[in-house]
């Protein structure tokens, strides 16, 4: 075959395999996965052919865009090995910087999902995804601070979730890790954004989807179910998935750490790919919109003799490590005049709003406990980071 | 200005350009669906707007009924109103200008879709591929918001264009709002142009 055909040939067989990639396209949002698998197979193939039509003219425009196609097609079909044949041939020409950028980035992908077959981990696992917009995570990096917060966050949203599932009391939460392993991936350039994945502890033989098959696929589902109620603004709805108070306060302040603050985060995105198929949601309520959500003070969280005031008051200092937190959820905090405030926490906030803060300065909202008179006493009702001296 | 256009979206069921007819009618229907959500009715009428601030006035016209199971297979909304806008865009890009569709990323990433003359996919005859002389990049919002603005969404989408500026081709930024409605129709050149 000279050059001509082969160009001619290369053509042909990249028009099939578009067909072939159109017909995947369709299975999935029919939700046929087999047909899918079947279709990214038969166009990852064409489309190779088709790239190696072209392997005597490295330089035509289309040869690194034809190579880049069928090592997705390939990763998109667990081809992993072939996946990064194509990539090497497909920068053995000559890319420029943006389809080199691309190539290496599908590199990195195929490596992970390597791993994870080796390692016996189900490679197309359900996955949570959340993505990050705004000025502090546009580029890709993220403050140490926001990153770590983060990822507790959708830690306790796991447990917490799996716990109400489970029908355990919020008091005896047990760790994640007892029964499960949770897995973070790496951020991907250019927007921030992490997937979890969640593992049942276990024997790799034995590594399969959770005996308890329904808890398992609901968590992620939940959880964004969850969050589309909430930023519909349906809060009776959001609150009857919780039947429970304790699950259902915890919930609206891991929602409101999470929310965009309209400032340097401005969106935040949340996907499920459960069994192939996804589900996105933008969460964009803001702080603010979920601080204005009414939660009665929970049982047991402060002395029963006090008075809670309507009034709310903002006060600013350092959240004091002594007597951290006890049994009467209590935190002490010290103001830049010198007074010292008692703070009473809900239960449902101790762990994930109010521990991370410990040492900090911060800012709080709360309202006051009183008995005959007021006091240096207040109900928490939000707490924040501040940066003020 | 007094001047509308009338665009019917059916055209979209005959396929534009290198983009399969199966690709535009699913856009179609993505299109209806967006509509139809934000109750609005055939010969809807929509401002077109530049970076200039030109506007002009598009009306989309279309005579299908909207069945239970066209609206009922599009769940996935993120998907729903890319597809809508992609289908609004390539009719404006072919009303508009001289380019039409001759190429897309649905395999990989990049760009959406790579624009070329109207008549390059007749010229190229299959003896080798269309020559990308444009590039189109879309995006679709159901209902503007605070944080989900139109003007935050064109200067987004501006912003992921420059990453193909080695093209060295003119960059369309289309990016629809369906509950005004609203077109935002941009073209910028890389930089050495």
């Amino acid at each position: 075959m000279n050059d001509k055909e082969k160009l001619k040939q290369s053509v042909k067989l990249h028009k099939e395999a578009t067909e072939l990639a159109d017909d995947a396209f369709f299975a999935r949002r029919e939700g046929d996965e087999e047909a899918y698998l079947k279709f990214t197979k038969e166009a990852y193939l064409k489309e190779s052919e088709s790239a190696s039509m072209l392997r005597h003219d490295t330089s035509h425009p289309m040869y690194a865009i034809l190579h880049r196609s069928a090592a997705t097609l390939a990763y998109r079909c667990d081809e992993y090995r072939a996946a990064e044949q194509l990539i090497a041939y497909g920068l053995a020409g000559d890319p420029n910087e943006r389809l080199r950028e691309e190539l290496y980035e599908l590199l990195d992908k195929v490596k992970h999902s390597k791993w994870l077959r080796e390692n016996n981990m189900p490679v197309s696992g359900d996955e949570f995804i959340l993505s990050l917009q705004g000025i502090e995570a546009d580029v890709g990096w993220l403050e140490h601070q926001s990153f770590t917060k983060l990822i507790s966050m959708v830690y306790y949203l796991i447990r917490n979730t799996l716990g109400l599932v489970k029908n355990h009391d919020y008091q005896k939460l047990p760790q994640l890790n007892n029964s499960y392993r949770m897995l973070v991936n790496t951020p991907v350039k250019g927007s921030f954004r992490i997937g979890v994945k969640l593992f049942q502890s276990v024997q790799p033989q034995e590594q399969t989807r959770l005996p308890n098959v329904t808890a398992y696929d609901d968590v992620f589902s939940r959880i964004l179910g969850n969050f589309e109620e909430l930023n519909n603004g349906n809060i009776e709805a959001l609150r009857e998935n919780f039947n429970n108070d304790k699950y259902f306060h915890n919930f609206i302040g891991l929602a409101k750490e999470l929310a965009p603050d309209g400032e340097r985060i401005t969106a935040v995105s949340m996907e499920t790919k459960i069994e192939g198929a996804r589900k996105i949601l933008m969460f964009d309520r803001t702080k603010e919109e979920i601080n204005q959500i009414n939660l009665p003070p929970e049982e047991n969280t402060f002395t029963e003799d006090f008075n809670i005031s309507k009034e709310t008051e903002t006060i600013t200092g350092v959240l004091q490590y002594a007597n951290a937190m006890d049994d009467n959820k209590e935190v002490k905090l010290l103001c830049d005049d010198g007074s010292r405030w008692i703070i009473v926490v809900r239960e449902s906030f101790a762990e994930h709003v109010v521990k991370p803060y410990f040492g900090d300065r911060v800012t709080i909202v709360g309202r006051h406990m009183f008995q005959h008179r007021k006091s240096r006493r207040l109900y928490l009702d939000d707490i924040r980071g501040s940066e003020e001296n | 200005m007094s001047n509308t256009i009338p665009i019917n979206l059916e055209l979209l069921n005959n396929g534009i350009g290198a983009y399969s007819r199966r690709r535009c009618s699913s856009a179609y229907e993505a299109a209806l669906v967006c509509f139809d959500k934000v109750c609005h009715q055939p010969g809807v009428k929509c401002e077109v707007i530049d970076r200039t601030e030109t506007k002009l006035y598009v009306t989309f016209n279309w005579n299908e009924t909207l069945t239970p199971s066209i609206r009922s297979s599009w769940n996935n909304y993120s998907d729903l109103h890319k597809s809508a806008a992609e289908g609004i865009a390539l009719l404006m890009i072919v009303e508009f200008t001289d380019y039409t569709v001759v190429g897309s990323s649905q395999i990989g990433t990049g760009v959406d879709f790579f624009l070329g003359a109207k008549n390059s996919i007749t010229l190229s005859e299959e003896n080798d591929f269309p020559k990308h002389t444009a590039r189109l990049e879309v995006s679709g919002i159901l209902r503007k918001s605070q944080s989900n603005s139109i003007r935050k969404r064109v200067n987004d989408k501006i912003e992921q264009s420059k990453k193909s500026d080695y093209e060295g081709t003119p960059a369309y930024v289309i990016v629809v709002e369906f509950s005004t409605p609203i077109v935002n129709f941009t073209k910028r050149f890389p930089p050495n142009e």
